[in-house]
């Protein structure tokens, strides 16, 4: 049950920064789960490599994913808006992108070119137990982390905080209104590039939040966690909760983590993913629109 | 009798887009259909030929009822069209394109030619020989085009091309929507030689067109809609004569009676019009805010608007009026920084309009109330003119002009809190100008105002802009509703075709025949 809320918070915040980027700019950002991992992968490195405390290299692992946020606009995507390419050019770059990153922590190895990046090549690893402040309790028979169960709050708070932004405050009133008519924002005088730079930034910093989450819960951070973990499911979460839709992404991040724990309980670990997917069909047959879908319009 | 139409209706959500339209169409003459943007012209279009469900009326070609077919069906039948927007193959060879549409009237034969013997190709080699027929019968060369891939055809070789398509079907009825549309003088002279000679060879014609002279020129008889509703039908003469004709194009002027009708006689109207306009050339401002030279313009291969030249000075309003489809939309957004002029210069007070970014023109104070209103549906109200001051600095005041704007215009006072997509028309237009105003303009853009709006709502939107206008801002206003806006303004530039024909003072041109020549042709 606990676990499934863990998994699922993973999912939720890793989803909004897929569906606030679909929901401004129509594309999906397939670069988005290397970013995940990239969070993941520099805090790490940060506390077993160059000795610093877990919350300066949480803060370097998130800064570093929204910077990321800030190569994905300027590289991948600007370049082809401003040549009016089609959204599936985005669609390639991002994946390009996305290569790119796992390929160079892959490499980064002792003494190699990335080793300022990562060390462990493309081995598993997990934070030492001694480097995280994680108290524990114990509370009617269960033992509660302090790393799994402030993932809670942390989620929820955070989807507050981008619910009231986006809701009630000029910037996103800007960003609302950049999703719905790019080109009515820009006639009010709006700086649609900015807006959308923004977008990517806080998108990718809330994936490398998800990242370092699912590193702290799980245990396990390789080049290949936001490839395998969460890519797909992401895609899932988004088309479950309806495409571009905040409160959807967390709705369905929170359901699909539930329905897989539920799977692996009832069915094993191999089923998991198979179950999932199986969920998500039905809910697209019953309802294409997406659990949230009476707001299929109401994009961001 | 080719075509029927009995009372055809088809109504969107509550826009009447058809209206219960009877029409009749005589075997072998070529009939005009024109009307004002929106009237419900390509609807119309869309209903008979099967694209889009009758919801009420029945259609008759000849014997056979169309009512209720699917399109293919009656592309079968024999009506065939092209489209606004060229809709060929682009990636076939233009022959493959005419060829595509043969199916109808020769038997498939794959297999045979899968053949080798030459005897099964037979059918084959008289299907390319008919579609390079077809090609040279629409004025191209086949030796020059027939294998070319028809997307990198220039844009009036793939109209051309559109129609050899259509006549593949070999059709009873064709439809040509907008063919003229981007062509220059020559070409569109080409085109109507084109629609005179498919003519004679027996074809019926229905032609769509916003250029009068070509449509004026080419008819037998002309219909006219205008919301959805046949105003009038009759010769070219009669329906360019026809005062609700007149009123529906170039608006009611108020109290103004609508004085003469547009000369129909065979005079070429370009000189005419440029006579004119050497007699009523006016005194342009010494010092303007806006200075506009030798705005050029044009998406790909189609050029918009060529050499414009205009200034408007502090304190004016400044009309620009033309028809449907003259570049006076595009001159606006060239000014807002949307699109990039192809050449030409364009300054508003000291800032270079075709290198700086939107938003930083909407900070210098030109600001435009855009075509079609482009307010954001989804959000209330008030988020809509809030979002407006995005371009300020100053938190407090905007919030206090937000409070007088909706005293202003008290609906949206009352509507502050519904989704903005519930008001109506004129309500969003207004939206649209107290949107325009919070980002404290000095120079106004408005497109087409009035445009899709009630008579008493029209009036509404230009008492609020005389309004507007008394209180300091100077206005560039860009009206289909021609007499409307000559009214309000100190002076006028009408366009046609890309270009500047007249200029003058907004009284002298409201009583210059030569503004409704550029409307109606003639």
């Amino acid at each position: 049950m606990l676990n499934a809320i863990f998994i699922g918070s993973i999912y939720a915040l890793f989803a909004v920064g897929y569906t606030l980027v679909f929901g401004v700019l129509d594309i999906l950002n397939l670069a988005h789960s290397a970013v995940f991992m990239l969070g993941a992968a520099v805090t790490y490195t940060m506390v077993v490599n160059h000795g610093q405390p877990f919350w300066i290299a949480c803060v370097v692992g998130i800064a570093a994913a929204a910077l990321m946020g800030l190569v994905i606009e300027h590289v991948c995507l600007r370049p082809l808006r401003r040549r009016g390419a089609p959204p599936i050019s985005a669609l390639i770059s991002t994946i390009g992108l996305a290569l790119i990153i796992v390929a160079a922590v892959e490499q980064g190895r002792a003494g190699s070119f990335f080793s300022w990046l990562w060390v462990d090549g493309a081995n598993s690893v997990s934070f030492p137990a001694n480097a995280v402040p994680n108290p524990t309790w114990k509370v009617a028979g269960l033992t509660l982390e302090a790393s799994k169960v402030a993932i809670i709050p942390v989620t929820i708070l955070l989807m507050l905080v981008l619910g009231y932004v986006i809701r009630f405050t000029q910037v996103g009133r800007g960003l609302r209104a950049v999703a719905e008519n790019p080109r009515a924002a820009r006639l009010m005088g709006i700086d649609v590039d900015r807006m959308i730079t923004l977008t990517l930034v806080i998108s990718s910093a809330l994936g490398g939040l998800a990242g370092i989450l699912f590193g702290l819960a799980i245990g396990d951070i390789s080049p290949y966690i936001g490839r395998d973990n969460v890519e797909v499911r992401g895609l899932a979460v988004i088309v479950l909760g309806g495409l571009g839709s905040i409160p959807g992404a967390v709705a369905g991040g929170y359901l699909l983590g539930g329905i897989e724990v539920l799977a692996l309980v009832a069915l094993g670990s191999n089923a998991r993913a198979g179950v999932a997917f199986a969920a998500l069909f039905l809910v697209l047959v019953i309802r294409p629109q997406g659990l949230f879908g009476a707001r299929l319009r109401e994009k961001v | 009798m080719l075509l029927r139409l009995d009372s055809v209706k088809r109504h969107f959500g509550g826009v009447r887009a058809v209206d219960g339209v009877s029409l009749e169409v005589e075997k072998g003459s070529i009939q005009g259909l024109i009307g004002p943007n929106g009237a419900g012209k390509t609807t119309l279009v869309n209903v008979i030929t099967g694209y889009i469900p009758f919801q009420a009326g029945r259609a008759f070609l000849e014997a056979d009822e169309l009512t209720g077919l699917s399109a293919h069906r009656i592309a079968a039948f024999g009506v065939a069209r092209t489209f606004q927007n060229i809709r060929l193959f682009r990636d076939l060879t233009a022959l493959d394109n005419v060829m595509v549409g043969m199916h109808l009237h020769r038997p498939d034969d794959t297999i045979a030619q899968l053949a080798v013997l030459p005897v099964f190709r037979r059918d084959q080699r008289a299907r390319v020989n008919d579609a390079r027929e077809l090609v040279e019968t629409c004025g191209l060369d086949p030796r020059k085009i027939a294998g070319r891939v028809a997307g990198t055809l220039s844009q009036g070789d793939q109209r051309r091309l559109e129609i050899a398509r259509a006549l593949a079907l070999k059709p009873r009825l064709l439809i040509l929507d907008e063919p003229a549309a981007g062509m220059n003088l020559s070409e569109k002279q080409s085109m109507r030689d084109l629609m005179e000679r498919l003519n004679k060879l027996g074809l019926t014609l229905l032609l769509i067109d916003h250029d009068m002279r070509l449509v004026m020129g080419v008819c037998n008889r002309v219909a006219v809609l205008n919301f959805g509703r046949l105003i009038a039908d009759g010769t070219p003469e009669e329906v360019s004569a026809d005062a609700g004709v007149i009123k529906a194009y170039l608006g009611t002027g108020g109290e103004r009676e609508v004085a003469s009708a547009p000369g129909t006689t065979g005079v070429d109207a370009v000189t005419e019009v440029a006579k004119l306009a050497a007699v009523t050339e006016s005194p342009e401002p010494e010092s303007a805010i806006l200075e506009v030279r030798d705005l050029s313009v044009s998406y790909g291969a189609v050029s918009a608007v060529r050499g414009v030249s205009l200034r408007v000075a502090s304190g004016e309003v400044v009309a620009l009026i033309g028809a449907n489809g003259a570049g006076k939309s595009t001159i606006l957004n060239a000014l807002s920084g949307l699109i990039r002029p192809s050449s030409g210069t364009a300054v508003f007070d000291g800032i270079d309009l075709t290198t700086a970014k939107p938003s930083a023109i909407v900070r210098h104070g030109l600001v435009q109330v855009p075509e079609g209103r482009e307010i954001l549906a989804r959000q209330t109200v008030l988020e809509n003119l809030e979002l407006s001051t995005w371009a300020r600095r100053d938190g407090a005041a905007a919030g206090k002009e937000i409070e007088r704007a909706m005293e202003r215009f008290p609906i949206l006072g009352e509507r502050r809190t519904m989704r903005a997509a519930t008001l109506s028309g004129g309500e969003q237009q207004m939206l649209a100008i107290a949107r325009g105003l919070l980002a404290k303009p000095r120079l106004l853009l408005l497109d087409e105002p009035s445009l899709g709006l009630a008579p008493q709502i029209v009036d509404e939107v230009f008492a609020a802009i005389e309004e507007i206008h008394r209180e300091g801002t100077t206005i560039l206003l860009v009206e289909q509703n021609a007499l409307r806006a000559l009214e309000i303004a100190d002076r006028a530039y009408v366009i046609e075709t890309g270009q500047i024909q007249l200029a003058g003072r907004g009284d002298d041109l409201l009583h210059d025949p030569a503004v409704r020549r550029a409307y109606l042709g003639g």
